[in-house]
């Protein structure tokens, strides 16, 4: 095909490009534009590297002529999707590090824009992301990644089956949990959750901001005499939001550690891999900060007979960790 | 997370020392000396017990390790330039962490790039057998710990306390009275004009040990990673390959080079002749990689024949039963079998791909190698230029798999660059690496177990396979090393499998032995993922639920009862116990256990398989269902996890690989080709296969010292998937993957042109 001039909207900017109608998009976008977040797999349509969207649907650039691109076309690529919630990061981007999702990460652009297109057609056709929607895709991750790419989906879907966050953070309750519960209960609370890999705990409605629930750890029963363990096996002893919905005494998440200082009697820190965190007195239960760099990350509650002293407070909090 | 104090003492049996070097901020390194391993004395006692080859490659690291350097930055972070290659493996992630935990800053302020190649570094810039933690871990330590003990002493003389009394933690060290002072404040106060060496103070590491993000994790989901091909060196045009229509064949003459330079946006059209180095066939330089597939596609070439010619599987399956070593005659009553691994890609989604700038008195030359050293002699070599003159980057790799540790497309560029006189940005296409690249050889493994008054007696392995290519930089380690290893005088093959294989059980007289058929180069192969382990492993593993089922005993106590490492036994029962071993199953499926250790660590897996009609007869446009491994538990004990996180996602990536290679994913050999052409025809796990279920249990410290963890879980996993497989059929599979020897489920490509026609249906 002869050399012609191909115009079209990339990430919200309009562009053009010299080559011959042939040349497939991929081609276009990496080699002539440089935009090289859509990645070569196969070039058959097959491993969906380079999954970007046209018109707000997936489409493959690998198996697309540039001629058949028109001028009022709107391509986004990876690179682009986060401009279109006008926010940093997608929500499937963040739903992406919160499961520590990539090893290589060579298909993970493929996959997140996979993702989000997916989502968006479920949500159009009301209805929830199913496992079959999840086997239906076909992106291919040599890594192996697939399980935790199936549990960001669900969690960076900002399910529409994700109760309303109440607000609510009393007593021994935050949201739709109350300390005591069992597994069973609090994960019929909320459907949509994962445990990330962690025996005891579960993350609900993880992205944007969910509520995350810790159980009793065999290594926290060990801390306690034998005929008290009963009480707590199985049950919900703490549990915490970044969800700055809520708030316990004024401190919400986001707040500075200062202000914490301010409203709450704080004991700690106790340290734990990156972060910070603290305990304080809130009635029925004891009210728990983690901080990051001098900032209130997550708020909660933990039991507040398995955090009376220290020795307690430091066992209580490395169950989890 | 460890208490303080309670660090295992991994370091604390061998020597160390710290180096500062001159330099215009605190630069620190670390040598090490090695101590001899502790001899171990069971009852079963293999070559591998006492000196492994984690063992070998560390000792191999040892003499250069004080070349290992970190430097504190004027702004107060930290740099560290890796000698190893990051391919998705976590490597970088985790030495952040351990120099953000040694020298007390936060992770984020470590900054961790990819060495380029450096000979003096000899040995110890090979990335392979799982080893990489393993032997930088403490040489790491000491030179971060060696900075810190500097950058203290320059403060205890600004704020006038003793150094004993500073506190040091995100860049910061503060005095009792409250006073402090930034990294950024004292590292040029703390340089130093003559290098010294030190004594440093190792301390508690409280960030090793807890689960962490990936430090590339955001660059990856904003596309803003650089892979190789994403990476923009002025002149360097795309530049793809027509290759021969059978393994190794050789261009002879091309009939219509002036037609396909005269197609769209092509510059260059030049036969590449193939050599033990560079897989050859006729180059094409162009404007775009589209320009050049339509190129490949349209050259008219005329071939010399492969090295395999004529050859199909069951060629290469009578010439492996002809070579299989004989057994010993058996004192007991045996049970017997033969199992084989049919020829598996290697290869991961990044295809082949490196990027070469030579000119006529040096070169420069960009891949993902994990033998940098080896590459940049032999290239110069092939170039006919002094290796110093040859600078070798080496780039983040979309996967390896044990791929990376030949450079045949780094050779490939650098000759393709040499002939033409231009840059080249070269790329195999998909279908080029399933036909030409490297694989995973096909082998056969005999198990015969001899037994009676409810022991074993003995186990005698037969294995045979085509010949595994060492000849990369883990081969010219081996050369070095063995002489001075307690191995005696093995060839490479043997000695890697002497070194990673054994039997975990107490089988009264083992053995195993390798017999190999075919050159080296006769088929492309690499030591890929597990190396021998999954094959030998699997028939293992099958034949102890034989024997178990044999006498009666419960396949779970068995292998209790007849285990003869306790950390392997500690992972058994983890595995036993989260899974439910023993649960009630509908019929048609069921679970098994598969075990194995190798790289100073233990993995146990136990699956979940849906053999049921229903299952297996899904129906996936241009995709393979058959059984489902619906669950995985899997217990791994690496000695130190550096982060759990990261291991977790070696155990679930590596089960994705034991399920593929149990059940789908495979080569074909036909008249001298290989059969599969895409990823819809060499069934790799996808979503429709993935497990619903999935748990990784990182046991606790135990060692102290980080063993490998990189390809551990592909021999236990692809074990446990078989056996699951055989409980829930009733029928012991011997064949590997089980769906290997179907009709082809698909429509192969034609072999000439080598590349199909890209599709045009992108849009759905």
């Amino acid at each position: 095909m002869p050399t012609t001039t191909h115009t079209f909207i990339l990430n919200g900017k309009h562009v053009s490009v010299q080559c011959d109608g042939g040349v497939h998009v991929l081609w276009v976008l990496r080699d002539l534009l440089g935009v090289t977040g859509p990645k070569y797999g196969c070039g058959l349509n097959v491993c969906k590297a380079c999954t970007s969207h046209l018109n707000g649907k997936a489409f493959h650039p690998c198996s697309v002529a540039i001629s058949e691109i028109k001028p009022t076309d709107e391509i986004v690529t990876i690179e682009g999707l986060a401009a279109t919630v006008g926010k940093a990061l997608h929500p499937m981007q963040q739903a992406w590090l919160d499961f520590d999702v990539a090893q290589c990460g060579y298909c993970q652009p493929g996959q997140i824009m996979t993702a989000v297109a997916l989502v968006e057609q479920v949500q159009a056709e009301g209805r929830q992301v199913t496992e079959a929607d999840l086997d239906a895709i076909r992106n291919v991750c040599r890594c192996g990644t697939y399980f935790r790419v199936r549990e960001a989906i669900m969690a960076g879907a900002g399910q529409p089956g994700c109760p309303a966050a109440t607000g609510k953070l009393s007593g021994e309750t935050l949201g739709l949990v109350k300390l005591g519960m069992t597994r069973k209960q609090a994960r019929h609370a909320y459907q949509h959750s994962s445990n990330r890999h962690k025996s005891y705990e579960d993350f609900f409605c993880l992205s944007p901001a969910g509520v995350r629930v810790g159980y009793a750890s065999r290594a926290l029963l060990e801390t306690l005499p034998a005929h008290k363990r009963h009480k707590f096996e199985g049950r919900v002893v703490w549990a915490s939001t970044s969800n700055p919905f809520y708030e316990v005494h004024g401190v919400r998440p986001g707040a500075t550690l200062a202000s914490a200082h301010k409203h709450l009697k704080l004991t700690g820190p106790f340290y734990l891999g990156l972060n910070r965190w603290y305990l304080a007195p809130n009635g029925k239960s004891t009210a728990v900060l983690k901080v990051r760099k001098d900032k209130v990350e997550e708020i909660g509650i933990g039991d507040k007979a398995l955090t009376a002293g220290h020795p307690a407070q430091r066992a209580f909090l490395r169950s989890f960790s | 997370m460890f208490e303080h104090g309670d660090v295992p003492s991994g370091v604390s049996r061998r020597r160390f020392l710290g180096y500062l070097i001159a330099g215009p901020t605190v630069i620190a390194g670390a040598q090490l000396v090695g101590a001899a391993p502790a001899q171990a004395a069971l009852p079963t006692v293999q070559a591998v017990d006492a000196y492994d080859l984690s063992d070998l490659l560390n000792d191999a690291a040892l003499a250069t390790s004080g070349l290992i350097t970190v430097a504190v930055n004027g702004d107060g972070t930290v740099s560290f330039a890796l000698p190893r290659a990051e391919v998705g493996q976590g490597i970088t992630t985790a030495v952040a962490m351990t120099i953000a935990d040694e020298i007390g800053v936060t992770v984020e302020d470590v900054k961790v790039t990819l060495a380029d190649a450096r000979p003096e570094l000899v040995w110890n810039q090979l990335t392979g057998g799982s080893n990489s933690m393993h032997s930088i871990f403490t040489p790491v330590r000491v030179a971060a710990a060696t900075a810190r003990g500097q950058l203290t002493h320059a403060a205890a003389a600004a704020l006038g306390h003793p150094a004993s009394s500073l506190t040091v933690r995100d860049g910061v060290i503060t005095a009792p009275d409250g006073r402090s002072a930034t990294f950024a404040e004292l590292t040029a106060r703390g340089a130093v004009a003559k290098n010294r060496a030190v004594r440093p103070q190792l301390r508690a590491l409280s960030l090793v040990g807890t689960s962490q993000a990936r430090v590339d994790g955001h660059d990856i989901v904003t596309g803003a990673k650089p892979f190789t091909m994403d990476l923009v060196v002025p002149g360097a045009l795309p530049t793809m390959l027509c290759r021969p229509p059978t393994i190794n064949g050789t261009a002879v003459s091309v009939a219509n080079t002036a037609a396909v330079l005269a197609m769209p946006g092509i510059t260059d059209v030049a036969i590449i002749p193939h050599t033990t180095y560079v897989p050859g066939g006729v180059a094409v330089r162009g404007q775009t990689f589209g320009q050049c597939i339509d190129a490949v596609d349209a050259l008219q070439v005329t071939w010399g024949p492969g090295s395999v010619e004529g050859k199909s599987d069951q060629d290469v399956a009578r010439d492996l039963a002809a070579a299989e070593l004989p057994l010993t005659p058996a004192l007991g009553s045996t049970l017997e079998q033969v199992f084989t691994f049919h020829f598996r890609p290697g290869d991961p989604l990044e295809t082949n791909c490196a990027i070469a700038n030579v000119s006529k008195n040096s070169a420069e030359i960009w891949a993902s190698l994990k033998s940098p050293i080896a590459f940049q002699e032999q290239v110069a070599t092939n170039l006919g230029l002094a290796p110093g003159n040859v600078t070798v980057h080496v780039t983040q790799g979309g996967g390896s798999f044990g791929r990376h540790l030949f450079s045949d497309a780094a050779y490939e560029a650098a000759a393709v660059s040499q002939r033409l006189g231009k840059p080249v940005k070269l790329m195999w296409h998909r279908t080029d690496n399933f036909r030409q690249g490297r694989v995973h050889p096909m082998s056969t493994s005999r198990v015969r177990v001899t037994y009676g008054a409810g022991q074993v007696i003995a186990f005698d392995q037969r294995h045979t396979s085509v010949a595994t290519d060492f000849t990369h930089g883990l081969g010219e380690v081996l050369t070095s090393m063995l002489a001075s290893a307690p191995l005696g005088d093995l060839g490479f093959a043997e000695a890697i499998f002497t070194l990673t294989q054994n039997v975990p059980y107490n089988f009264g007289v083992v053995t195993q032995l390798l017999n190999e058929i075919y050159q080296f180069d006769t088929f492309n192969t690499s030591s890929v993922r597990n190396i021998y382990s999954p094959e030998v492993v699997t028939a293992t593993e099958l034949m102890v639920d034989q024997v178990a089922k044999t006498m009666g005993q419960d396949a779970y106590q068995f292998r209790r009862s007849f285990i003869r490492d306790p950390r392997l036994l500690a992972v058994l029962d983890k595995v036993a116990q989260v899974g439910g071993w023993g649960r009630t199953m509908p019929a048609g499926t069921a679970q098994g256990l598969g075990l194995h250790s190798e790289y100073k660590s233990a993995a146990a897996y136990l699956v979940e398989i849906d053999c049921t009609p229903a299952t297996v007869n899904r129906k996936v446009t241009d995709g393979y269902t058959g059984p489902r491994v619906t669950k995985v538990v899997a217990a791994v004990d690496t000695g130190l996890a550096i982060n759990p996180l990261g291991l977790q996602a070696q155990m679930m990536g590596g089960a994705m690989d034991g399920i593929a290679q149990a059940l789908s994913y495979s080569l074909h050999l036909t008249n001298g080709h290989f059969e599969e052409g895409s990823w819809d025809q060499s069934y790799y796990t996808r979503q429709w296969n993935t497990p619903l279920d999935i748990e990784v249990i990182v046991m606790p410290p135990t060692t102290g010292v980080p063993g490998g963890a990189g390809e551990l879980g592909v021999a236990s996993s692809m074990a446990a998937v078989a056996c699951a497989y055989a409980r829930a059929t009733g029928t012991l599979p011997t064949s590997f993957p089980i769906n290997h020897d179907a009709p082809l489920g698909y429509t192969p490509y034609p072999t000439v042109p080598p590349v199909p026609d890209p599709p045009t249906h992108g849009i759905a």
